[in-house]
């Protein structure tokens, strides 16, 4: 708690202070004490802001008075000279300034090196103990590092004592093969990795002239870092110097701007460099995030990088999504698309709430109806449908893994299926929904829930998938060593695992289905790390002492639940988020951490806030996001939002997932695709496992995930050429196209219909929209030619016409208006 | 229907509506009937679907006042009486091939419709009215769809009946509204099935989709579906009742007249008082799992005619009733329960209910849960704390055990008898208070019963017919049972005990209710031992016979002899892969036989009638011989089964062109091999002998053919004769008309006269004639007719490869414990005191035994001056001389010394015990005297005064052992 205080505090002091007139210094310090550095080798990066928080740290001048006592580099980098105190002057070239007071403290007194908090992040820094390189499992070339410096102790073991100790030689510590080999005086497969004479260099000459100790027991931990700024507007082009507070055990504060590692997450829009400088590149719009990592903590920088055109007139706000996003997109300077159609609407809404094209009749009641609130009620009577809660089932199952991996899970897929389509039909919070889920005791025919733990077979997939798919954790590194991009330790890993613990089976007489059950006993994992046997541990919680008799699930249901909980509301509403704008506010949707910050946290805040207050309704969400102004935003861009992917300035496309495209085509081309042990008429978003992907090219070839895992990442939504040719040319398209009783088929025989009539029902069916008359021209032109061309041949007309509505289905089946949601 | 048998003709040739399925013999199969009842007070046409459902057969039901009618092609009329009433009965066909097991048929009191075609076409839905039973079918990949008229805030129930009533169907029910909206769906809510309730929100019309959850369909994945306003009842309190006495109960449901809000959601409640009949019934509308067998109560339900609810079973309890209070869900809350009594209660999720009792030191109690037994889904598990209170009044917690599931599975995957009801037995070290903690595993509100009591050992039984013999998929298929012994065959019935609160005794099995043409014997059911088969053996002149069997059990339990009858078993349905489709079955009422008549076309027996004898470490050899009337097409492999301590059985393949000669079944009994635990003993085990067959079917139907046809033809080869001759008389009669009137040389009168007799016998000859054309004619046509059925006679009977397994009569065997029999001696042996001597032992060896045989003896407790030496027997010796010495200091009279033979037979150690006296006398009064032999005396002093040949003392019996 101290540290957050801190955190706090300083926070609060970079903001309240800053205004668009004044110029102000930062500096690293415990609250309400001097800025101190002490000792001999101690530094600190200053961090110079200006008018309209712009980062002048580089761009001022700096003067000391006395001189004697530090040194300011250009770029605001401080070390001692003596001790004493001193007063930093920052000048403008404008004239504006600003002064800090310094103090230098126990200059002559070397301050001894703790191995683990100062060495060991200088191998993390310039890359040493990396996967790639002596952070691999078996090391490189016969030496080996822990990763990313997770473990100290064994790198100490490594440096000090492994090959006789022939890697350090105290006497003369220039002379080690460890700085030779860094430095580049010997040849290094990795080349030269720090400078002779800089601070990180030195730093490792320190320690050893130190007698290479490896620290007291009693030395303060770390215990976590923050940047400064956390987040900031950047222009294009602009810089950002950071600068890095360590918090330690003991309560003391340290500036490690020098020695952490900096890693930028959009590289193509800005770049970092090791001493802290954020680097804004051209032409660039929205938000990247440079990522901070110093021992087991990590932090960001989220920097946002606007366009800055005028931004006056933004479509009516709706709602609190509106707000967000508009809000944004203002700090952008970055003007939104316009509302789209009703004709786009009433198609985009039924392809994404229900999965499926709107029927002629919905096409034609809606284009029909003149109630300002149709675009509500059209939203509203998707989501009453069991379409919806098919086509969301199909969502769910995928990442639930609703496999069948053999005949006997033929009862237990479909029952969970049905389980999550009757569960979503009904609207059961979510709440309840995943309490079911993880909770899940019984045998598969009454409690289908208890599928899952078939799905997921083993203890770790259950701790994996439950962290990714529904916290929106990725846990799965922590497995082995600490989590490289987030705080989680094989602790915290272990801990997690512990709430599945206890779950036992029981044989049914069902084949294939076992009962799962709360087998009593303590709850606990072992880390194979530790051997400890670890006790239930939500993430970022304190371990539970749970009953022996106690199911642990029902505590980490509790846990996930609350209101309080961090992730739990803010993973479901990014999912349904991307759902909707095929971009997710975190992206990718399910890994949700520190270091990959949302692109508005405002939406997802809110979003999330929004979710819980409603009692975790998920229709509600669903209806608040389409009924907002964002979602129905043009997906045509305007002349400044065409690259915009993150900011929701308009709808982004999407192709038509596998299933969707499948009953599309169904539908324009009037015939039916069957599967096996389905009802006839199920569609392909019903079906319930990946068992029809095996049967079904179609589905294979666009995607359809095989539900091995819980990302959604599983379902393949790119292009392919064997896409294309299916489409153009295969024996099942042909099929559906000419099948008797088909569009085709009905539509050339009825004589008594207008083609003018029968080219508006297609459009109506295929876009919902009526033909312009180009179109119509062309295609009434092309029904005619073909007509003609049989009756000179002296071919049969009926054939002709029917071949010629064949091809006009085809043609307007391939469009990409027809193969995208838009 | 007990006791009661039916003659069933066969002479017909019959036709089958199934194709066989099985590769074996012809016995009846019954899949499934369709439509699955009937109402009461109405006739019903019900189609059969199975396997040699012959139409000459009968349906057979168990109750009076549903009879059946053969219509032809697998279909029976069923008339139904007034005096039926509504619920689930067992049908089952028999014919002349044999008996099924049986299926439900269900009578119900409402009108009852079949679900017209057109039902699958969801714009063409069917109306489903209120208290109309409707009879569906599904069809693969196809639902049949319902509209239901409703009134506003109308309450409404839709029973599903599938799995219930032996359907394959896994039904499930969506209900929606008038705009297409989805109320509600329903899969597994009661017994396996369906069941909606739903109150509707306006007037107009529901839609009810019914289809098979995997979309599956056909013969067998019938259902039956109604509509009713009338009380549901979901569950009662207490869930048993004491026969014959008034007892008030609690009702919770939905619709219930008066019914308050019981505070659950939807829940009502009502008080009732029931008159428990004395005379308590299985349960009928939902069956008994395996694992339930021996529960009985009664039925009840509310209200009557169309208003009258779903049917709730409430079980004999032996125990005055005790209510769970419901505030006792942590262990200071305890519901304090009298001892002994049972409990009725409901689980709560998540929580525990806690109960309380005392108990006595040395005392031994039981605890016992019936929830899975009696709802299927739930898993209840006790946990058993001893509270001691201290000096200071706290209370000293400990547990002292807990239990889960009843493991124990003697009916294997066919009929598994585990559940998951815990049961606990313990025994109290002091007085004090136990607490019980009942919790479900599965997080349930499932009812439970609880009843503590004394241990009371006691046992169950079950009966089945054997599982269909030929291809069994390695064990995995399960076929459902058909019976049908032939002349000269050996049928099974498998036993199975359900042991309880620690029987292991032997229990006499006993056969009832066949036909004097069966032999059948008492079996027992060994200690310990939860599964036998029962053999009973079809006479070779047995007539045909369909009747009901029962099984009863008698065990001395404690000393008082209980006597039970056993339920008997059938599965729901025919599975092909067990490890693939889940095999359901049940309790039904009572096991049928059939014999018929056909001679069972192979079987295997010993070679004599006798009791074939070994000891441990020898052989049984037990020669063998085949008595057939199919040919044998392949190696017949006999084994023994069922016999006691067998590990692995060893078996002998015949091949199948040497059946006639002489074979031996060799049984080692060796107890160092193959988990053999052989025991001295009279045992008995059957001999099963397997092999395939080119099986005729209807031989005899084939063989009166023929005869018909050779009938036929003779009778046509004589017609033609008798035509021939009278041909010929004809036209003799006609020359001889010619030519009296071509004569010349006569008279005119004579030549008249001539004509007139030559006319007169032209007459009669042309009617001889016509008449013999005539039987000539009619005998082509049954020479015709006789070629025809002979035609499709040996059509029938032409051999079809099957499976076939042959069980023996039981055979009789005696198992030595030793391969030597040490012979008695009739007198003691006289022996002097200071004398150096020995005793002749004598030993017959038996059953091939020929290598040595040591001796010793062990003298009685507090023998002084008597010494005894080992000594051995060579290879084929059949004779030790046991050295003994009686010194000065022993006293005199006789002592029994026990023999201990030890010996090594195919290398296991046997040993076997006599007895031999010894009389020791004062010694001889003159040395040179002989000691005992009268007219042989010894030939020196110094020898011992038995001679090695001959004995010193018995004159006619010197050796001494038992």
């Amino acid at each position: 708690m101290r540290i957050g205080l801190y955190y706090i505090i300083i926070l609060s002091l970079a903001t309240t202070n800053l205004t668009a007139e004044e110029l102000y210094i930062y500096a690293i310090s415990k609250p309400n004490e001097a800025v101190k550095l002490i000792g001999p080798d101690a530094n600190l990066q200053l961090i110079v802001t200006g008018k309209n928080i712009s980062d002048m740290t580089r761009s001022v001048s700096y003067e000391t008075d006395p001189s004697s006592i530090v040194r300011v580099s250009k770029t605001g980098h401080v070390t001692p000279l003596a001790n004493g105190s001193v007063k930093v002057t920052a000048k403008t070239a404008e004239g504006l300034s600003a002064q800090i007071e310094l103090t230098v403290e126990q200059f002559e007194i070397p301050q001894p090196i703790n191995f683990s908090n100062e060495i060991v992040p200088l191998f993390t820094k310039h890359g040493c103990n990396g996967g790639g390189c002596h952070g691999k499992s078996e090391g490189q070339n016969g030496f080996k590092l822990s990763l990313l410096g997770f473990e100290p102790t064994e790198d100490f073991e490594y440096l000090v004592k492994e090959g006789r100790g022939r890697r350090l030689f105290p006497a003369a510590p220039q002379h080690s093969l460890l700085l030779r080999k860094g430095a580049g005086d010997l040849p290094h497969g990795g080349g030269a990795r720090f400078e002779h004479d800089s601070w990180d260099y030195k730093a490792i000459v320190r320690w050893m002239e130190q007698g290479m100790p490896y620290g007291s027991p009693d030395d303060p931990k770390l215990e976590s870092i923050s940047a400064y700024p956390s987040s900031r507007i950047v222009a294009p082009e602009a810089d950002q110097q950071l600068a890095v507070t360590a918090f330690y055990t003991d309560g003391s504060v340290r500036d490690v701007t020098g020695i952490v590692s900096y890693e930028s997450n959009q590289k193509e829009m800005g770049e970092v460099n090791q001493s802290g400088l954020v680097t804004m590149l051209r032409d660039q719009t929205g938000d990247m995030a440079v990522m901070i990592r110093f021992q087991e903590q990590v932090s960001v920088f989220r920097a946002t990088i606007p366009l800055g055109i005028p931004t006056e007139n933004f479509p009516i706000v709706k709602n609190f999504i509106d707000e967000q996003v508009f809000n944004k997109l203002k700090t952008l300077g970055l003007p939104s698309s316009e509302i789209c159609d009703d004709t786009t609407f009433l198609r985009r809404a039924a392809i994404d709430i229900a999965g499926r094209l709107p029927s002629l009749q919905e096409v034609e009641d809606f284009l029909s109806n003149n109630d300002p609130e149709k675009r509500s009620q059209w939203i509203d009577s998707l989501l009453s449908t069991t379409d919806y809660a098919e086509y969301f089932s199909n969502k769910w199952a995928a990442i639930l893994r609703n496999k069948r991996k053999g005949n006997t899970y033929t009862r237990g897929t479909q029952a969970f299926h049905e389980w999550l389509m009757g569960s979503l039909h009904a609207n059961k919070p979510y709440n309840q929904l995943i309490t079911e889920l993880v909770t899940a005791r019984g045998e598969i025919s009454h409690n289908p829930a208890s599928a899952w733990f078939r799905n997921v077979t083993d203890q770790k997939e259950r701790l994996q998938d439950t962290a990714q798919v529904l916290l929106g954790v990725r846990l799965q590194c922590a497995e082995c060593h600490h989590h490289p991009y987030e705080k989680w330790s094989q602790q915290d890993y272990y801990g997690f695992s512990a709430f599945f613990s206890r779950v036992g089976k029981k044989k049914t007489d069902v084949p294939g289905e076992e009962a799962v059950f709360h087998n009593v006993g303590l709850a606990t994992a072992k880390n194979p790390k530790s051997g400890e046997n670890v006790k239930p541990k939500p993430l970022g919680g304190e371990p539970l002492t749970i009953k022996p008799e106690d199911d642990p699930r029902l505590d980490l249901a509790s846990w996930m639940t609350s209101e309080s909980n961090p992730f739990f509301a803010k993973m479901l509403v990014n999912r349904y988020w991307k759902h909707f704008f095929n971009r997710a506010i975190v992206e990718p949707e399910d890994d949700m951490r520190v270091t990959n910050p949302p692109t508005n946290p405002d939406l997802l805040d809110s979003l999330a806030d929004h979710f819980v207050k409603s009692g975790y309704d998920m229709k509600d969400l669903i209806r608040t996001i389409c009924n907002s102004t964002t979602y129905q935003l043009s997906a045509i861009p305007n002349n400044h939002n065409a690259g915009d992917r993150q900011n929701y300035s308009r709808y982004f496309p999407k192709r038509l997932t596998a299933e969707v495209l499948l009953d599309s085509i169904d539908g324009i081309t009037g015939s039916s695709t069957a599967f096996s042990g389905q009802l006839a008429g199920t569609r392909a978003v019903s079906l319930p496992d990946d068992s029809y992907n095996s049967s079904s090219y179609f589905l294979t070839v666009f995607g359809r995930p095989e539900m091995d895992s819980a990302c959604e990442c599983e379902r393949a939504q790119g292009a392919s050429l064997a896409q294309t040719l299916h489409l153009l040319n295969s024996k099942n398209i042909q099929d559906k196209l000419a099948g008797a009783g088909g569009s085709a088929d009905k539509l050339s025989s009825q004589g008594d219909r207008a083609n003018e009539e029968k080219i508006v029902e297609l459009y109506k069916r295929a876009f919902s929209r009526e033909p312009k008359d180009d179109e119509t021209k062309t295609a009434i032109g092309y029904i005619n030619k073909k007509t003609q061309q049989a009756k000179e041949a002296g071919e049969k007309i009926n054939e002709a016409n029917k071949m010629a509505y064949e091809d006009l289905v085809w043609a307007l089946l391939n469009t990409k208006e027809f193969l995208f949601n838009h | 229907m007990r006791g009661s048998c039916y003659i069933i003709s066969w002479l017909f040739l019959i036709f089958i509506l199934e194709n066989l399925v099985e590769a074996q013999l012809p016995a009846p199969r019954l899949d499934s009937i369709f439509p699955m009842g009937g109402e009461v007070g109405e006739s019903v046409d019900i189609t059969l679907k199975g396997a040699d459902l012959t139409d000459e057969g009968q349906l057979f039901f168990n109750v009076p006042g549903i009879t059946s009618e053969p219509l032809g092609k697998g279909v029976f009329k069923v008339n139904v009486a007034e005096v039926v009433s509504s619920g689930s009965y067992d049908l089952r066909f028999g014919g002349k091939d044999g008996t099924t097991s049986p299926i439900s048929f269900t009578v119900s009191n409402r009108e009852e419709k079949i679900a017209p075609k057109e039902a699958t076409d969801k714009a063409k839905a069917v109306l489903l009215a209120d208290n109309v039973v409707m009879n569906g079918m599904m069809e693969q990949g196809k639902a049949h769809y319902y509209k239901i008229l409703v009134k506003n805030g109308g309450r409404y129930f839709i029973d599903c009946f599938a799995e219930r009533i032996d359907s394959r169907a896994d039904a499930l029910l969506v209900l929606t509204d008038s705009s297409g909206i989805e109320v509600t769906r329903s899969r597994e809510s009661i017994g396996g099935d369906p069941l909606i309730g739903f109150t509707s929100t306006s007037e107009g019309e529901y839609f009810l989709r019914v289809s098979d959850f995997l979309a599956r369909g056909g013969a067998g994945y019938n259902y039956r579906i109604q509509l009713r306003q009338g009380p549901q009842i979901d569950f009662v309190l207490p869930l048993s009742a004491q026969p014959g006495k008034t007892q008030s109960f609690q009702i919770f449901g939905k619709n219930l007249p008066d019914g308050v809000p019981s505070g659950e959601n939807g829940l009502e409640r009502i008080e009732v008082n029931i008159d428990v009949p004395t005379e308590m019934e299985r349960r009928k509308t939902m069956p008994m799992k395996p694992s339930g067998a021996g529960v009985k109560g009664f039925h009840y339900a509310l209200g009557e005619g169309n208003n009258i609810s779903n049917s709730v079973f409430i079980a004999q309890s032996n125990f005055p009733p005790v209510i769970d209070g419901g505030s006792n869900s942590s262990p200071e809350d305890a519901q304090e329960i009298p001892f002994p009594s049972e409990l009725s209660g409901r689980f709560y999720p998540d929580k525990k209910s806690w109960f309380s009792f005392n108990v006595e030191k040395d005392k031994e109690y039981v605890i016992e849960i019936i929830a899975h037994r009696l709802v299927s889904y739930c898993d209840p598990s006790i946990v058993v704390e001893k509270v001691i209170g201290d000096a200071e009044g706290k209370e000293k917690v400990s547990i002292i055990g807990k239990a889960d599931d009843q493991e124990a599975n003697v009916g294997g995957r066919r009929y598994p008898t585990n559940s998951r009801d815990p049961i606990y037995r313990f025994k109290a070290d002091i007085d004090c208070k136990v607490r019980v903690a009942v919790s479900d595993n599965f997080a349930t509100k499932a009812p439970f019963r609880m009843i503590i009591r004394e241990p009371r050992p006691d046992f169950d039984l079950l009966v089945s017919a054997s599982a269909p013999a030929g291809d069994n998929n390695k064990g995995k298929k399960i076929v459902r049972e058909g019976i049908a012994i032939r002349r000269g065959q050996v049928g099974n019935l498998d036993v199975y005990v359900l042991r309880r609160d620690g029987f292991d005794g032997e229990i006499e099995l006993q056969a009832q209710g066949f036909p004097e043409s069966f032999k059948v014997k008492t079996t027992k059911l060994e200690k310990g031992k939860n599964h036998c088969s029962l053999s009973f053996y079809n006479k070779e002149d047995a007539p045909a016979w369909v009747g009901k069997v029962k099984i009863v059990g008698e065990a001395d339990v404690q000393g008082t002899k209980i006597q039970k009858e056993a339920e008997s078993l059938t599965v729901n349905w025919s599975v092909n892969d067990a490890d693939q489709e889940r095999v359901i079955s049940r309790t039904s009422s009572g096991i049928t036989v059939a014999s018929i008549e056909e001679q069972t076309p192979m079987k295997v027996v010993p070679a004599e009638d006798k009791i074939w004898e070994s000891s441990l470490g020898g052989n049984l050899e037990i020669p063998i011989k085949f008595i057939t009337t199919s040919e044998i097409k392949d190696k017949v492999t006999i084994v023994p089964v069922n016999f006691p301590g067998m590990g692995k059985a060893p078996q002998i393949q015949v091949d199948k062109g040497k059946t006639k000669e002489s074979h031996k079944l060799i049984i080692p009994l060796l107890n160092n091999k193959d988990n053999n635990k052989y025991q001295e003993g009279t045992h008995q085990f059957v001999l099963r002998a397997s092999t395939k067959l080119g099986y005729r079917r209807d031989l005899q139907v084939f063989q009166i053919a023929e005869e018909q046809k050779k009938n036929a033809t003779k009778i046509l080869e004589e017609a033609k004769k008798t035509l021939g001759t009278l041909k010929k008389e004809f036209e003799s009669a006609r020359k001889s008309l010619n030519e009296a009137k071509s004569s010349s040389a006569e008279t005119e009168e004579e030549k008249k006269k001539k004509i007139t007799d030559a006319e007169s016998k032209v007459g009669p000859a042309e009617e001889s004639f016509k008449e013999a054309e005539k039987k000539l004619k009619e005998a082509e046509e049954k020479n015709k007719s006789a070629d025809q059925k002979l035609k499709q006679a040996t059509d029938r009977s032409k051999p079809k490869d099957v499976q076939f397994v042959s069980y023996s009569e039981p055979v009789t065997v005696k198992i030595e414990a030793c391969p030597i029999r040490l012979k008695d001696s009739k007198s003691p042996v006289e022996l002097g005191k200071g004398l150096k001597s020995k005793v002749v032992v004598n030993f017959d060896r038996l059953y091939g035994f020929a290598d040595s045989v040591s001796l010793s003896a062990k003298l009685p407790d507090g023998t002084k001056g008597v010494k005894v030496a080992e000594a051995s027997a060579n290879k084929d010796q059949s004779v030790i001389d046991l050295p003994i010495e009686i010194t000065a200091d022993a006293n005199l009279g006789s002592i029994q010394l026990e023999l201990i033979a030890k010996l090594k037979f195919n290398g296991i150690d046997l040993q076997t015990k006599g007895n031999v006296s010894i009389k020791i006398t004062e010694p001889p009064a003159a040395p040179e005297e002989p000691p005992a032999a009268p007219e042989e005396p010894p030939a020196a002093p110094e020898e011992p005064p038995a001679a090695p040949e001959e004995p010193p003392a018995a004159p006619e019996e010197p050796l001494a052992t038992n």
